[in-house]
């Protein structure tokens, strides 16, 4: 892939902070964001993947800090871009990139609306504030919008208040909300977890349309690996912090190489598992807290295939596998494992 | 290393009981310690106020009406310690232009304090007869906190007061309890049209200003009934008023309980019905009653002050802090004895600890949040 | 919209109603009624009065019918205007109170919205900086406000008055003004005395909704809406004034009609003691005296200006709280 990145994380680490003590949530995260295409970040609960999304705007808050790392935001794809984490948290500059270049939707529609005023007016007040336009102009421009996503009668919509619509219409407004600037990457934490089943689907459509309409990058987290396969073209596993494997989506799902991803992939109920009579095999042991975080590679104690005096001593060094294929693990299987999507 | 630490204290608090979890967090409030600590002296105070004082409540010293405050030394004027601390002999002499009495520092004489001294005789709880006292004077007399109009010592006078006002609050509080158990109880039991009658009631009364109301039932007792007949009335009518917070809390608790899913998870594991009240629903109820009973206590105290203080509550010869400020009422007398204002010191401690020690007390009885 | 207007206000009609019941029990409480303490006054001084007298001054003034009928009657008069006679003052209640009552109502406004004024700024102050020095003095004043009782708290200002001006800092108006009649001059004078009522009244009200305002806030700043605005791009003020200020104002808003009643609460007793030319003093001397047709008139009026204030809160958070106003859609 010879275009430049859009985004690009290099050894991103982000720590709590505890009095003077530093407690690692995330470690050297390297992910390369390309213009148009989108990268789903995948991990269970709690192993990083928001405080990472959080960090790229710098919304993260007090207790967790930036100790290391590089967010190099390249939006015109000029070839100088910024370093968004050499910007200070609440300043000028970060104002501008927050829904106009890099905009965000979260895990819950039903509170990422203020009740007090209209879904118009909070969507307005961004376009107003980025976009220089009067107050008709940016009306006419949100009820475009609403129309966009979905929502029916998008003229009355406008001036309802975030209680009287649904979850799922909260979300397709706040995606609208999202969109209106036309952001060059658009960051989704968990965008349909909180929805029924119908809806996500839903959902997932209306961003598939989006995105393939506005050309926008998406950066996509997620713990439903179904959810990857539908929408992602690159995927990046992260497990306690780590980004353990990335790659296309055809590589991760067809020839994952790291024990973990393998073991995800193992994890997900699939059809004909029935018939099979195949029983879902769950990870064994849990994730340790983040106190107590093992020595050596993470997923070692875990790891069925962890290596005594190797990997429970060194964290295992990026291999390259591919152009767009690295993991970080010291066993090496080469031989393409088998299909793992149906 | 810290993390070390950090990790027992996580291993430490998964096995820990409901009670040692609610000790944990509430050791960390200090603000909540020093509640706790002072609520205990006040208690020490309410339990030996006579042994604690030097004087009895009414006794007059003649000698020494309207005196200032005695400070106690340790050094006299020529900077000599001594292990015995002693207050300055005050003589009377007449002004020269008023032709009053005023009493004066002596400081060529010293007064010397005893500990465990023979003083007034006094009977313990009104049981027992003794006459020792943990301080005072052999010769002279010692007034810490100055005398009042009559020449009654004010620190002893607080000491009574304190056993006063602190028992008012209590039973106050008892009375505004059961009758906020019995209301709350019912309505929350109850439901449906009872409850919606009792949770009416309860907002017609909040709606009324209180002090006013108070005021107009006290003042509503009959002039001639004695000292004690007031008491036990001016404590059901604060209760009265009271108990309506207490009753909208017993409610909401116990409708929250019944719906809750560790009770329903305790009732689906095949618990006893007498299992889940006293294993389940009893603690984290009981912990939510003191936290309510201790943050009642300062509005009953502050009330039953201002009654007694526009003299509508208790009065002489009980004493509490309010009869007490009582006598501060006009400026003069304030500007004449700005020791009469003491006993309004007491009630702000009082009333401070108490809320410190709620606040503590709210923290500490949900130490599974966060 | 309306229909909940209406049924607000008709539950203030009831309230009302009720509150006239208890105003009418406690003016019948005390032992005894006036022709009592009519005819023990008029023994002591030497004169003897026949028991037909008495029973004949009992149905004149209609103390001798049953207590409902003396209630409506009282209620009809009410109505009319005519709150009863004052023994005490030896004049009709109303006129008693015209003078008095205005400067209650002044004094009970300007302390709400002192309350307001400083608390709604210092609880927004404390919630942003959470564990600052400035929080950790707010909280320690918010504290001691609510522990000081008023009366206590206006003594010592009278005293430190003393020690400072050496002079008295009670009353509403220098000497010149007590008796002038109302002029710009005199209200100026009148602004320029009120700062120590309203100061000793709102203090606690101020620390109670300061308090109130800076945990409603804490809970705010940490929602889902506050972050997602933030990152859209708002700056920190704008972001936290349009959104979590206007959702921490809802419950101090709400408790506008109990502020209120607390001030009024704590009026006749601050009224005491600064000698207030309101109706504080009034009251008291009302109740010391068993004048209980001023005293209940005066509960009457204390709980009517309660309810207007819940009533008004009401009326506030209907415009501001779209989901009060609307109502959900399931």
């Amino acid at each position: 892939m010879n275009v430049k990145p859009i985004l690009s994380l290099k050894e991103l680490s982000v720590s709590l902070k505890i009095d003077d003590n530093y407690v690692s949530v995330t470690e050297d995260v390297n992910l390369d964001i390309h213009p148009g295409r989108v990268m789903a970040l995948v991990g269970e609960s709690g192993c990083g993947k928001s405080v990472t999304a959080s960090a790229l705007l710098r919304l993260l808050p007090k207790e967790l800090v930036i100790v290391n790392g590089e967010i190099l935001f390249d939006a015109q794809n000029s070839g100088t871009p910024i370093d968004i984490a050499s910007l200070s948290p609440k300043g000028r500059e970060i104002r501008n990139i927050r829904g106009n270049e890099i905009a965000m939707i979260f895990q819950e529609p039903m509170s990422s609306f203020s009740p007090l005023h209209t879904i118009g007016n909070q969507i307005e007040e961004v376009i107003r504030l980025h976009k220089n336009s009067s107050t008709n102009d940016a009306r006419s421009i949100v009820v475009g919008l609403l129309k966009k996503v979905g929502i029916g009668n998008p003229e009355k919509a406008v001036d309802r208040y975030p209680h009287t619509f649904s979850g799922g219409m909260r979300q397709r407004a706040m995606i609208a909300r999202a969109l209106s600037c036309d952001p060059a990457l658009l960051i989704a934490d968990e965008p349909t977890t909180a929805l029924d089943v119908t809806i996500q689907a839903q959902i997932l459509n209306v961003m598939k349309e989006m995105q393939s309409e506005y050309g926008t990058a998406i950066l996509f987290i997620t713990h439903n690996l179904g959810v990857v396969a539908q929408m992602a073209h690159d995927v990046a596993i992260m497990y306690m912090g780590r980004i353990i494997e990335r790659g296309s989506v055809t590589e991760i799902m067809k020839n994952p190489q790291h024990p973990y991803t393998i073991n995800l992939l193992r994890a997900v109920p699939r059809l004909g598992d029935l018939e099979a009579q195949k029983r879902l095999e769950p990870i064994k042991g849990s994730v340790p807290s983040l106190f107590e975080r093992p020595d050596g590679c993470a997923f070692s104690p875990r790891c069925e295939k962890s290596m005594t005096g190797q990997c429970d001593r060194q964290i295992p060094p990026q291999r390259q596998l591919s152009e767009t294929h690295f993991v970080s693990c010291f066993w090496n299987s080469q031989k393409p494992t088998e299909d793992y999507v149906s | 290393m810290i993390f070390k630490k950090k990790k027992n204290e996580i291993r430490r608090m998964d096995l820990a009981s409901y009670w040692q979890l609610v000790w944990w967090r509430f050791r960390r409030h200090r603000m909540a310690l020093i509640g706790g600590i002072l609520l205990g002296m006040f208690l020490l105070i309410t339990l030996f106020c006579e042994f604690l004082s030097p004087y009895g409540p009414h006794s007059r010293n003649t000698k020494y009406t309207q005196g200032s405050l005695m400070g106690i030394h340790f050094f006299d004027e020529d900077f000599n310690f001594h292990l015995r601390p002693f207050v300055y002999a005050r003589v009377n002499k007449r002004d020269p232009v008023t032709f009053r009495l005023k009493a004066e520092v002596d400081t060529s004489r010293q007064w010397p304090i005893q500990f465990f001294v023979e003083g007034e005789p006094y009977k313990l709880w009104g049981l027992f007869e003794a006459r020792i006292r943990l301080f005072g004077t052999e010769e002279g007399f010692v007034h810490l906190f100055g005398t009042d109009q009559l020449g009654r010592d004010v620190f002893s006078r607080i000491l009574y007061a304190t056993r006063t006002s602190l028992s008012v609050g209590a039973i106050g509080v008892f009375f505004a309890f059961v009758l906020g158990l019995i209301m709350g109880g019912i309505a929350g039991y109850m439901g449906g049209t009872v409850d919606e009658f009792i949770m009416r009631l309860i907002e017609f009364i909040r709606s009324i200003p209180t002090l006013p109301l108070w005021l107009a039932l006290a003042a509503a007792l009959p002039r001639e009934w004695s000292a004690l007949k007031v008491y036990i009335a001016v404590t059901v009518i604060l209760a009265c008023i009271g108990w309506t917070n207490l009753a909208r809390r017993v409610r909401s608790r116990l409708l929250s309980l019944r719906t809750e899913e560790f009770i329903l998870a305790a009732r689906l594991s095949g618990c006893s019905g007498s299992r889940i009240i006293s294993r389940h629903m009893l603690p984290s109820f009981l912990s939510y009653l003191i936290v309510d009973l201790t943050i009642s206590f300062p509005y009953i105290i502050l009330a039953e002050t201002s009654l007694s203080f526009l003299g509508l509550g208790l009065r002489e010869p009980i004493i509490s802090w309010g009869v007490l400020l009582f006598s501060a009422q006009n400026v003069r007398s304030i500007v004449h004895m700005p020791w009469l204002l003491l006993p309004s010191l007491f009630v702000v401690a009082a009333v401070l600890a108490f809320n410190f020690l709620g606040d503590g007390l709210r923290d500490a009885a949900d130490p599974f949040a966060k | 919209m309306l229909h909940l207007l209406l049924r607000r206000i008709a539950a203030s009609i009831v309230t009302l109603t009720l509150i006239s019941v208890v105003a009418f029990f406690l003016i019948e409480l005390p032992p005894g009624d006036f022709v009592d303490s009519y005819v023990s006054k008029k023994t002591q001084g030497g004169d003897i009065i026949t028991q037909e007298e008495i029973s004949e001054m009992r149905s004149r003034l209609g103390l001798d019918r049953p207590v409902y009928v003396r209630y409506f009657k009282w209620v009809g008069n009410l109505v009319r205007g005519d709150f009863g006679f004052s023994w005490e003052y030896r004049r009709p209640v109303s006129d008693v109170l015209a003078e008095r009552l205005p400067l209650t109502f002044i004094l009970a406004f300007t302390t709400l919205i002192f309350t307001y004024m400083i608390a709604v700024p210092m609880g927004i102050f404390s919630a942003v900086r959470q564990y600052s020095l400035g929080d950790h003095a707010i909280t320690i004043l918010g504290y001691v406000g609510l522990a000081l009782p008023q009366f206590v708290f206006a003594l010592i200002l009278m005293y430190l008055g003393h020690l400072w001006f050496g002079a008295s800092v009670g009353g509403l108006f220098s000497p010149e003004f007590e008796d002038a009649p109302w002029s710009v001059a005199k209200g100026l004078d009148m602004l320029a005395h009120i700062w120590i009522p309203v100061i000793v009244l709102g203090t606690a009200g101020t620390a109670f909704q300061l308090r109130t305002m800076r945990a409603v806030l804490l809970d705010e700043l940490n929602k889902m809406y506050v972050i997602a605005a933030r990152a859209s791009g708002l700056s920190e003020f704008r972001l936290l004034m349009k959104y979590p200020v206007r959702m921490a104002l809802n419950p101090i808003i709400a408790t506008l009609g109990w502020e209120l009643s607390h001030i009024i609460s704590g009026a006749p007793i601050v009224g005491l003691v600064l000698s207030l030319p309101d109706t504080g003093p009034l009251f008291i001397n009302s109740l010391l005296n068993q004048d209980m047709y001023l005293a209940g008139t005066m509960i009457l009026i204390y709980c009517a200006l309660v309810v207007i204030g819940t009533f008004l809160s009401d009326i506030l958070l209907m415009i501001m709280d779209p989901r009060i106003r609307i109502g959900g859609v399931s």
